[in-house]
């Protein structure tokens, strides 16, 4: 169903300009409800891919899947590189007219629901605040850099910088660099700057299992087949399905299934092939967990680069910093220009902002560091809040994942219109079995008692999805109607609960113009229904 | 049934079974262009079945 440009609407904030946010964007277009705004915090859209422009970096994820499925593009590569990344995400947000909505250096600081006037109240870093019915969070999951706390990392006399951050203006040449992290971005970023830096030391904690990527160019005749999106469809799908049997129950990713021993096998396998005669760092790269205990890392060239006689492997963790370099656990010293944290993100969600909800409680307390939602999507007691990439959704092909979480919140939307509910919220009860049953499934995986992003504090896993694209498309189609609940609040001075102009060319409003909708209007909630 | 009814039946019945052979035969062709295209782009084997994200 298609909303008028008369019909009464809602405004709508989504925080984050990346893939969430563009494809959201994009969907409530379609959909007819052109009333959102997009709050980005950088300076231009792109989201991690923005903001992660180190050398060499590259999605792990075939572009042919790592993009919307209703926007196929012509790729230059299987896996492409940052810059085309971004020039896609561009490419979307022009063709569907979306720049008009974004708003570029916008960092949102917090959303606070009022029960009384059913909407929340954005504020903005430079203090601003505006009302919303409705806010998106599409902030992600890995977007919020993770600085180490090493002993006397402020005394460091040379320059240091993470590599979300990269500083191009330092000149890599000649240099003694440290890379302090062997993670998906450190295998990135070793064999793209060995070559010109004068040593790479490379200090590893505990290696990951890797795999060759397979990445290739593609050709003449392959780029002109893909300008076919129904072949381009066919070819996702086909790996949609291929990698099901991976991951339905998480199997690759559950020690004793067929799938994590050949999987396991195939690292090792590889690790044998690059490493025949050294076998000193086939030792240092083989891990001790079981394959899947931490993020598997796909790269056709890490393994090579460590036998250049200019990259160091030193099997340690950081133990503390000097003015001229970095003293790793064994007490060894190394002497370094430059250090290059690889050191990953913050592995909570919605990380960037605070929020709070009914009775004014906030998001992250009431998560306590176990981060949980319904579908990933919806929270209890937070009404019209959304999240795209929330907990427990990841795994597998994220922008699949991604697709399933905003359409399921358009259609929430839509419903809520439709409705006409001041709030829709998630049912507490069918969240908490959900959990459970979530968890259930993910009981006896690799990512248990292992070192990694996925568990929170207490050990409860908080990022990844247990089964599957295809039966997570399922679940966000099949359960949202049976917990969804809604609310209804009538203003007596307003014929309709909320009604704003909108037209296609909808312009973020003079903040000293915008409809307040202040307490005065809402005289009582006369009605609560239930969906 | 008078003969100007009996051509227009005939006319109509011909006209869509032309129409029907068309539409056909044009969602076979793309079908296969695109199950053709699908190859090409899969002859870029990567070998591997992982994705990370």
């Amino acid at each position: 169903m298609k909303f008028s440009r008369n019909r009464a609407t809602l405004r709508i904030a989504i925080i984050g300009g990346g893939f969430g946010g563009i494809g959201i964007g994009v969907l409530l277009k379609k959909a007819g409800i052109h009333s959102f705004e997009i709050f980005e915090k950088s300076a231009n859209i792109g989201g991690v891919w923005w903001d992660n422009r180190y050398p060499g970096a590259e999605v792990d994820t075939p572009s042919v899947m790592y993009s919307y499925s209703f926007e196929p593009y012509r790729w230059s590569r299987t896996h492409v590189r940052q810059a085309e990344l971004l020039e896609y995400m561009e490419y979307v947000a022009e063709k569907h007219d979306l720049m008009g909505h974004v708003r570029l250096n916008t960092k949102v600081e917090r959303a606070d629901w009022s029960d009384k006037a059913q909407q929340y109240t954005v504020t903005f870093g430079d203090g601003s605040m505006r009302e919303f019915e409705i806010v998106i969070s599409a902030v992600g999951l890995l977007s919020d850099p993770r600085y180490p706390t090493w002993p006397g990392l402020d005394s460091f006399e040379g320059e240091k910088f993470h590599t979300s951050r990269w500083d191009s203006s330092v000149d890599l040449t000649g240099k003694r660099v440290a890379v302090v992290g062997t993670g998906s971005t450190a295998v990135q970023v070793v064999p793209n700057i060995a070559p010109i830096a004068g040593k790479v030391t490379l200090f590893q904690r505990e290696p990951g299992w890797v795999l060759p990527k397979g990445a290739q160019t593609f050709g003449p005749a392959e780029r002109e087949a893909l300008n076919d999106p129904i072949a381009q469809k066919l070819v996702r799908w086909g790996m949609l399905i291929q990698r099901e049997k991976f991951q339905y129950r998480n199997a690759a990713w559950r020690p004793g299934t067929p799938e994590n021993a050949a999987s396991e096998r195939a690292a090792r396998e590889y690790i044998a092939r690059v490493f025949a005669e050294r076998p000193d760092l086939a030792n240092l790269v083989t891990p001790s967990y079981p394959f899947g205990g931490k993020r598997p890392i796909l790269t056709d060239d890490f393994y090579p680069a460590l036998l250049r006689d200019n990259v160091e492997l030193v099997p340690y963790a950081v133990d503390s910093v000097t003015p001229d370099g970095l003293v790793d656990m064994s007490g060894t010293h190394h002497e370094i220009d430059v250090l290059v944290m690889s050191t990953g993100f913050k592995s909570s969600f919605a990380s960037t902002f605070d929020v709070t909800g009914h009775n004014g409680i906030d998001l992250h307390t009431t998560w306590a560091g176990d981060d949980k939602a319904f579908l990933g999507i919806m929270v209890p007691s937070f009404p019209n809040f959304y999240m795209l990439y929330g907990p427990n959704t990841n795994g597998g092909a994220i922008v699949t994942h991604l697709e399933e979480q905003i359409r399921y919140v358009v259609a929430a939307i839509k419903h809520q219109m439709r409705n006409g509910y001041s709030a829709l919220y998630v049912d507490e009860a069918i969240t908490e079995a959900y959990n459970v049953i979530l968890q259930n499934r993910l009981k006896g995986t690799s990512f248990d008692g292992v070192n990694n992003y996925y568990a929170s504090a207490n050990g409860r896993i908080i990022t990844q999805w247990s089964d599957g694209a295809i039966v997570y498309a399922l679940a966000t189609r099949l359960l949202r109607r049976i917990a969804w609940r809604g609310k209804r609040v009538v203003r007596s001075s307003v014929k309709q609960p909320i009604v704003l102009p909108v037209d296609r060319e909808y312009q973020q409003p003079d903040v000293a113009t915008t409809p307040q909708h202040a307490d005065a209007d809402l005289q009582k909630i006369i009605q609560a229904s239930e969906v | 049934m008078s003969t100007v009814t009996g051509i227009t039946k005939t006319m109509t019945v011909t006209g869509l079974a032309v129409a029907a052979v068309y539409g056909a035969t044009r969602v076979a062709l793309r079908a296969r262009r695109a199950w053709r295209n699908m190859k090409i782009i899969q002859s870029v084997d990567t070998g591997s079945v992982w994705t990370t994200e």
